[in-house]
């Protein structure tokens, strides 16, 4: 089974997360600096480890499902593993961008799987490397351990409480930093979807990187969870009309728009496993899956046109549809 | 903002002409009039500021008129195009933009030293017990008291205060009881770490908005 295909840990909250982890070769010059053959003498070396390690390759184009990762370069490649949960990119910004990605919030599991390919391919090469600064990147801000984690969560609870000004402050101490999943002006006071990422690559261990994560992921679960019963025992109805029109909306629209989608989206995540009597029948998974698939529409710049507004009813439909079903 | 005939940084007085963007220098050597030059509203106060800062100050506010012009000797990357992007050719770009690399590693991550593991060594197993975290600790302390060892230029305070605030540098704020909190924003201002005192402050401030 594919990664986006599984359900996801805590996916009421946390949507999705994301490791990445940068290495260069030493005796090259970063991509950007690179010839035409020695981009193509470090894509062969590195495909050739890959394929030893029994992982799949992409030399031309990428994968539907991994978007924006390969432009059309010389001397690029895309290597990742049978359910495309972990990979890597050759010769894009670093020669080797390692990636992991899951559902909800495993990132233990997800961390162990990368690290391992990682220093695999470690022993494979010589990395550029100081004892000093650590991997050296070819952006400066990502020297160090090289590595980001990103966790998207989706947090109406903490939105609508109020409770985000102390929830950055948090994030802050922990030298992590939030930022609106979608960046887009339109969302601004209404996003309820952020994106966590950790900022300090120096002074801190592997360890520590992946510890605070968990410690962020268990505290955004926590709180959010809290805050979505806490509303609801006070405004019940209120919830439970904006959870019921949220579903009539998406089931029976003939044009949405994304800013609104969203919106009704996150009126769904709220009420599901709260609203009492729900007869419904969507399911977290499929709220996830339309919102995933919203929010990708931003990488294909797609969500801007008003004629996208009646094709995105329809697959809302159609995923709806299907959910029901099973 | 930089000149684009010199490459120097410009600071408040810039002079446009015709699409280019210079400093006053270039533009004196241009033969710009004295008097479209001194009208600048900030010139005076400018140089009266400067004159107070003490000269090391100064010093690092005349930049070199050579300072884009540094190349990365291996990979050809200026100091302007590195600013510009935010990229870097080669691992040589570190050794040649060392200044302003530290700079902006300082700014976004108020830390220059890696404490990850080497290439090719798996790192342990993550934990997220709170023995773990003590041992982490303790380590870090120690590394820090050989290091202390080495550079004796501070001298300020004894040794086991150092190491007291290093630990609550270290340690995740968080997990600080408001009392460890002030215990620490005394050591911070007591060594002069004042971004560590303000990281202390903020977060003694913010639990006592909640």
């Amino acid at each position: 089974m594919k990664w986006f295909e599984q359900v996801g840990e805590n996916s009421d909250v946390i949507l999705m997360s994301r490791i990445v982890v940068r290495r260069n070769i030493k005796g090259y010059p970063f991509p950007s600096k690179m010839n035409e053959t020695d981009r193509t003498t470090v894509r062969e070396m590195v495909l050739d480890k890959a394929k030893q390690l029994g992982l799949s390759v992409k030399v031309e184009e990428a994968s539907q499902n991994i978007p924006n990762i390969l432009k059309k370069k010389g001397g690029e490649a895309l290597i990742f593993s049978e359910d495309e949960m972990v990979g890597a990119t050759v010769n894009k910004l670093n020669h080797l961008t390692f990636y992991g990605n899951i559902r909800g919030s495993a990132v233990r599991e997800m961390f162990s799987r990368v690290e391992g390919m990682v220093v695999d391919f470690e022993n494979e090469f010589d990395m550029a490397y100081s004892e000093r600064l650590g991997f050296l990147t070819a952006e400066p801000q990502n020297v160090g351990s090289g590595i980001t984690v990103d966790i998207v969560v989706a947090i109406p609870g903490i939105v609508k409480s109020g409770t985000l000004p102390s929830l950055q402050k948090r994030l802050a101490g922990l030298e992590w930093r939030m930022r609106p999943y979608i960046d887009d002006n339109k969302f601004k006071r209404t996003a309820t979807l952020f994106s966590l990422t950790n900022v300090a690559t120096l002074g801190v261990g592997e360890d520590k990187i992946y510890e605070r994560a968990m410690l962020i992921i268990n505290e955004v679960v926590r709180v959010e969870r809290m805050c979505r019963e806490a509303i609801y025992k006070k405004n019940r109805l209120v919830v439970e009309d904006q959870y019921f029109r949220a579903y009539g909306l998406l089931k029976y629209c003939r044009r949405i728009e994304q800013s609104e989608a969203l919106e009704v989206l996150s009126w769904l995540r709220f009420g599901i496993g709260l609203v009492e009597d729900n007869d419904t029948g969507i399911t977290l998974e499929t709220v996830n899956r339309i919102t995933e698939k919203i929010c990708k529409e931003s990488d294909l710049h797609l969500h801007a046109s008003s004629r996208f507004n009646e094709q995105r009813a329809a697959y809302i439909k159609e995923i709806l549809e299907r959910g029901d079903r099973s | 903002m930089r000149c684009d005939k010199c490459g120097k940084p410009i600071g408040n007085h810039l002079i446009r002409i015709n699409g280019m963007t210079l400093c006053e220098d270039c533009a004196r050597e241009m033969g710009i009039n004295e008097a479209a030059l001194a009208s600048s509203a900030f010139r005076l106060l400018d140089n009266e500021l400067t004159s107070f800062l003490p000269p090391i100050m100064r010093e690092q506010l005349e930049f070199s008129p050579t300072r884009s012009q540094i190349k990365c000797p291996k990979c050809g990357t200026s100091l302007k195009e590195f600013e510009t992007s935010g990229n870097l050719g080669c691992i040589e770009c570190y050794n040649a933009f060392n200044e302003a690399i530290m700079r902006l590693l300082m700014r976004l991550q108020a830390n220059t030293h890696y404490r990850g593991r080497a290439p090719g060594i798996l790192s342990e197993p993550i934990t997220a017990s709170r023995e773990m975290k003590e041992v982490d600790v303790d380590e870090i302390g120690s590394k820090a008291e050989s290091e202390e060892a080495q550079a004796p230029s501070h001298e300020k305070e004894s040794p086991s205060d150092e190491n007291r605030l290093l630990k609550f540098a270290n340690a995740d704020i968080g997990m600080l009881t408001n009392q460890d909190l002030k215990e620490a924003i005394r050591l911070a201002v007591a060594s002069e770490e004042y971004l560590l005192a303000a990281k202390f402050r903020d977060e003694l401030n913010g639990r006592e908005g909640e």
